[in-house]
């Protein structure tokens, strides 16, 4: 009857995770206002995603055991990530396209290529991921691509990531012959003979 | 409260066939080698440290490392192995090969216990070191692993079980860790929904065309989609209410076969239509084991069907109202 008692205790701290994890997530959507919560109710929202980023393990300091263990089990039982695949929206297509300058001076252009159809999906997972929203995680991300370009083109000197975001037309203007257009997004330049990176304007 | 408690404890305990560890055990070896398959041209590229400061393995557990040391990556299995003097890519090849090697032993059903940490660990520490490539059938993957490795095995449907003659230890056991998986699937099932409910696209449709015309899921021609986009809108709510739905229409007898050939098609669509064939079958696995082993197995002996109620003798706390009936097939009867 013990043993009972623990496994349903277990189980409870398991699920107050995956709950956790899932609230926080929505809470956190309705607060940056991509939903459709009316705009009183996203800002109540923000404070509650405030009250609940408090209460993360994560406040606690890095070395805390309580975080190490919770952050630890989260990952290990694989319920870190919440499930909200493709919503409120289906994210805008971003277009990674590499500009190579090689030391002849010839210039070519690469995309990022993938060998089988899961690489590319792992690929556009990680584009979406990481290159939409401004900051380090998308130059490190974008400089660990262009190496593995850099890699494939050894003469090159200086490469260049542009981040374009790709609109497709809804049905019906589809039908009438609309194509696909491409918004800048941003750029970056890379000088491989130091493996420095140089700068990034966005 | 004790009350309470024996109802959670009699929800939560239900005396159950293992057909669904069976299902779980298979399907996930099944998945675990096409998996690895699947990966077997990228696999050193992606695990690799490639004596650069930013291969995608070492940026992945740099950032791991942030979070809590606890969480397993490769860079643990190197060491040792350095220290025996095998080469990283000698390495990376010996855990694909046990990786697969475990998925084909699950599958078989022999050694199912080592078989199962062997993969839910492998895999994790693979994962976990190309966390950045990491999409959502890994995640599942993960959990339906997790599950494994924990429910009683081996299941009376292995060879393991049926050479050493091995029975069903702990039936309670068993359902106990079915209804973990059937109530980790609603928690999933409804925030997924919700969270697509709360975007404005679902309701028009508009996702589903993004969703089926932006690469790599733009397996269709968009021409033919859009020739039926009077569909989209319907297809979109249906999602929505499918999803936020299941938690409440998954239980009840009726309702179970619909709503669950609804999902399995839901799966099965996004699988076939989005080329993400991986992501669909684990879905289907997980909820085939939580929800309908019996859909396979088709055992329709009297054990499910069981006319008997399962009452636990020690509920008599429930007095003269009459407890809930728990059916084989989890199904609800007043």
């Amino acid at each position: 009857m013990r043993s009972r008692q623990l496994w349903i205790a277990a189980l409870a701290m398991h699920l107050l995770l995956v709950l956790a994890v899932s609230c926080w997530d929505i809470v956190d959507l309705a607060a940056r206002g991509r939903t459709l919560v009316p705009s009183p109710i996203a800002s109540g929202t923000r404070n509650i995603a405030h009250i609940m980023e408090s209460m993360s393990p994560r406040q606690l300091p890095r070395s805390n055991p309580i975080r190490q263990t919770i952050i630890g089990y989260v990952h290990v039982a694989g319920i870190e990530s919440p499930y909200s695949y493709f919503a409120p929206n289906v994210p805008p297509t971003l277009q990674v396209v590499f500009e190579i300058k090689h030391r002849d001076h010839h210039v070519s252009h690469k995309v990022p290529s993938a060998r089988s159809a899961t690489d590319q999906l792992r690929l556009s997972a990680l584009i979406d991921r990481s290159v939409g929203e401004q900051g380090l995680w998308r130059e490190v991300v974008l400089q660990m691509l262009a190496s593995s370009i850099w890699k494939d083109n050894p003469d090159a000197v200086e490469i260049r990531a542009i981040v374009a975001s790709r609109t497709f037309p809804g049905p019906s203007e589809f039908l009438q012959g609309a194509q696909e257009s491409y918004d800048f997004v941003c750029s970056y330049n890379f000088k491989f003979d130091t493996a420095q990176f140089e700068n990034g304007h966005p | 409260m004790t009350t309470c408690c024996k109802r959670a404890a009699f929800f939560l305990f239900p005396k159950r066939s293992d057909e669904w560890v069976a299902l779980l055990r298979v399907g996930l070896g099944v998945e675990v080698v096409l998996y690895c398959l699947s990966e077997w041209s990228g696999w050193i590229d992606a695990l690799s440290s490639n004596s650069s400061a930013l291969s995608a393995r070492r940026v992945s557990e740099a950032l791991l490392s942030l979070e809590s040391t606890l969480i397993p990556r490769v860079d643990w299995l190197l060491k040792p192995a350095g220290h025996l003097g095998l080469r990283e890519s000698t390495l990376l090849w010996m855990v694909w090969s046990v990786l697969v090697l475990s998925g084909l032993l699950l599958t078989l059903g022999l050694f199912c216990r080592p078989a199962a940490v062997t993969a839910w660990l492998l895999h994790l520490v693979c994962l976990k070191s190309s966390d950045m490539f990491a999409y959502g059938m890994d995640n599942f993957v993960s959990i339906g692993l997790f599950y494994l490795m924990l429910s009683p095995l081996p299941d009376s449907y292995s060879i393991e079980s049926r050479i050493w003659k091995i029975r069903l230890r702990n039936a309670r056991m068993v359902g106990f860790f079915r209804r973990a998986l059937q109530l980790h699937l609603c928690i999933i099932y409804f925030f997924s929904g919700l969270a697509k409910s709360l975007g404005t696209d679902w309701w028009n449709g508009l996702n589903i065309w993004a969703a089926v015309t932006r690469p790599p899921f733009n397996v269709f021609d968009p021409i033919l989609i859009a020739h039926w986009r009077f569909l989209l809108p319907a297809v979109g709510i249906t999602i929505c209410l499918i999803e936020i739905g299941y938690p409440i229409f998954i239980w009840p007898r009726r309702t179970r076969p619909i709503w669950l050939t609804c999902v399995l098609a839901m799966h099965g669509a996004i699988g076939i239509a989005m080329g993400m064939y991986l992501f669909g079958l684990i879905m289907i696995i997980l909820n085939l084991a939580a929800f309908a082993p019996h859909w396979i197995f088709r055992q329709r002996t009297p054990s499910y069907r069981i006319a008997k109620p399962e009452i636990n003798p020690s509920l008599t706390a429930f007095g003269s109202t009459n407890p809930p009936v728990f059916y084989q097939n989890d199904q609800v009867k007043r």
